[in-house]
């Protein structure tokens, strides 16, 4: 598996991650409810590939730690999933703004969502 | 009138006021231009009405850079030119493309959009587009269904484009030429020399050949040459009697700057909900205006990138649609443009039912975007000489890394906003990220859009003509069409090309007054 890591060139914040023979294929549905499955993203993947990606993510960028990886994503939610989810979908879209963009196998995803799909992995190990 | 060349006398003298050497795009919008002025014109074409492999020979040459279509079928030799090939997909340059921006070398025209809107609103007729409207407001009011994806306007605007039917200037204007008293259209005229009198600061006149072994004199007042990008620059490199090394090239600038339109396949979007995309759709049965993904000027300049845009194709019929480059490698236009539309229509025939199937999720973003001015990017001469005794023509596409970067700038842009919108997600094409991703892949192809050998520049050290398409040095030589482009644009240079042509007929026609 030929690997490698880009600084990008557009913005401050960008990664990009490569993998040259992952291949993902699109618009599956997933049955998944964990409050860390990244939103907009599983309306376009299913769980297999997110746990793909999530595990390319790991690998590459050196965030290999479950609970650190939640503990960038967490803050004080009461256990309410609702408002998990918005803190997250908030937060995906600031990435977006912000420039905190990774490239996975071609995909161009918010930090966040990259990190969720990571978190995702753990569980399927 | 029509004379053709292959029957009158041996070394005839034909004298006029204007002689137009080359009757395509360039040369024939010209021509109808002039119709029922007070002067003659000379219109000269190489071929005949038709295809002639012998004629269409005289366009081939050797290839020494980026992979690139064949010299010999990227053109068509006779009457109407490539036209007769033309997809007839059309827009105004933006006000940047005539702008000189710190980030493009060599960018900057020495006239600006203003100077061309009269005449883009004069070609529309010529090339039988609709009114001369390139705003979204327009056409949404005319199509209630053309909405653009909701991305931030600051960054991401819908570059509208229209279609010509696409006019085959051959065969629409052969009569209206014929009958023109004072155009005198003689074919099977191949130029393959022009010299200049005694001075040195004129063209006196021009030699015309053909396979059948005449060969004729043609004098005018003014000479314009409209033979494309890569025949304006190899006749003025040839013609050195009376100056060398090339006529108009006393600052080696002619046949530099050789641009194309990088086309290549770049990116999926994926969106995250099914939006209307029918703004972005092309229709074959309606040819109704399209929009393709453009970037601002202002985030031009801040990601100091090119300018571009990225169209729109439902992806199953993407995935069916072979790169440009590899469907047209056949030497002879006529088999390569069978396999090009060969390709397209069978790409098509699956498009209704999967819509209708309700799988218009993902489509496939292509890159059409303006390569930067290159001088090392050039034509130049061959050892070898064509069957009229003429060097074939060299090719050295050079791509650079502003080029390469600004394909990769433009879909992270589109990205970023995508996902910041709420669109859905891009997926890079692994030429951007994958190893090797700092090479130009040779699945780039180009648009057939020759430009920038004889560019536009005040200043004669860094270009061939001035303001007015006149050769620096040379009183009475004016280039026609798309060789005289300083920057390649981010849209197809047809419309640019036929409203500069009309601006010089309009100068011609003044300075003989």
């Amino acid at each position: 598996m030929k690997r490698r890591i880009f600084t990008q060139t557009l913005g401050k914040g960008i990664v990009l991650i490569g993998m040259s023979d992952f291949v993902l294929a699109c618009a599956e549905k997933t049955s998944d409810t964990t409050s860390w499955k990244p939103e907009e993203l599983s309306k376009l993947c299913s769980r297999e590939k997110l746990v793909s990606l999530g595990l390319t993510y790991r690998e590459l960028s050196g965030e290999n730690n479950r609970d650190t990886l939640i503990g960038l994503l967490s803050k004080n939610f009461s256990g309410n999933t609702e408002e998990q989810k918005k803190y997250l979908s908030a937060l995906v879209s600031d990435d977006f703004r912000t420039d905190q963009t990774v490239l996975i196998d071609g995909w161009l995803l918010s930090r966040t969502e990259a990190r969720q799909c990571a978190i995702l992995s753990f569980s399927s190990e | 009138m029509h004379i053709d060349a292959r029957q009158i006398e041996q070394n005839s003298l034909i004298q006029g006021d204007i002689c137009i050497v080359g009757a395509g795009i360039a040369g024939i919008t010209m021509a109808l231009d002039l119709i029922n002025s007070p002067y003659k014109v000379i219109l000269l074409e190489g071929g005949g009405f038709e295809y002639d492999a012998k004629v269409q020979d005289l366009y081939s040459g050797d290839n020494t850079g980026q992979r690139y279509f064949p010299l010999r079928s990227s053109r068509l030799h006779y009457f109407g030119g490539t036209s007769g090939h033309w997809g007839g997909l059309c827009a105004p340059y933006d006000p940047v493309d005539f702008k000189k921006r710190s980030w493009v070398p060599h960018s900057g025209w020495p006239i600006g959009l203003e100077d061309l809107d009269p005449y883009y609103e004069k070609a529309h007729q010529y090339l039988e587009l609709g009114p001369y409207q390139y705003g979204l407001d327009y056409w949404r009011d005319q199509h209630q269904d053309m909405e653009p994806l909701p991305f931030n306007p600051e960054v991401i605007w819908a570059k509208i484009w229209q279609f010509s039917p696409p006019t085959r200037f051959g065969t629409r204007y052969k009569d209206s030429i014929e009958e023109a008293e004072n155009i005198h259209l003689y074919t099977y005229a191949n130029c393959t020399a022009l010299s200049t009198d005694e001075s040195g600061a004129n063209i006196g006149e021009v030699r015309i050949q053909n396979h059948e072994g005449k060969s004729h004199r043609i004098r005018a007042r003014h000479y314009i040459l409209a033979c494309g990008a890569i025949q304006n620059a190899r006749m003025l490199l040839a013609s050195k009697k009376g100056r060398s090394p090339g006529l108009g090239n006393d600052h080696d600038q002619v046949g530099r700057y050789f641009m194309e339109h990088m086309e290549i396949k770049s990116a999926e979007l994926w969106l995250s909900k099914p939006f209307d995309t029918s703004l972005y759709g092309y229709r074959s049965t309606n040819r109704r205006p399209r929009a393709e993904i453009a970037i601002t000027e202002k985030v031009q300049q801040k990601y100091a990138m090119l300018n571009g845009t990225a169209s729109l194709t439902y992806l199953p019929v993407a995935r069916e649609q072979k790169a440009l480059i590899d469907l047209w490698e056949n030497e002879d236009p006529r088999l390569a443009y069978d396999n090009f539309v060969k390709n397209f229509r069978n790409s098509r025939r699956f498009n209704d039912a999967e819509t209708e199937a309700g799988h218009h999720r993902a489509y496939e973003l292509y890159t059409r975007m303006e390569q930067a001015p290159n001088p090392d990017s050039r034509i130049t001469l061959s050892d070898k000489k064509d069957a009229l005794g003429v060097p074939r023509a060299v090719l050295h596409w050079k791509l650079t890394e502003l080029d390469r970067n600004s394909i990769q700038k433009l879909y992270t842009i589109i990205g970023k906003e995508a996902g910041e919108s709420g669109i859905g997600r891009l997926r890079l094409d692994p030429f951007l990220w994958a190893e090797r991703s700092a090479d130009i892949p040779d699945t780039m192809g180009g648009g057939w859009h020759h430009m920038g050998t004889t560019r536009m520049s005040e200043d004669p050290k860094k270009g061939v003509v001035d303001k007015h398409c006149r050769v620096h040095s040379i009183e009475n030589l004016h280039i026609a069409g798309s060789s005289c482009f300083s920057t390649a644009g981010a849209a197809n240079p047809t419309l640019t090309l036929s409203a500069l042509s009309l601006r010089l007929s309009d100068r011609i026609r003044s300075i003989l007054k």
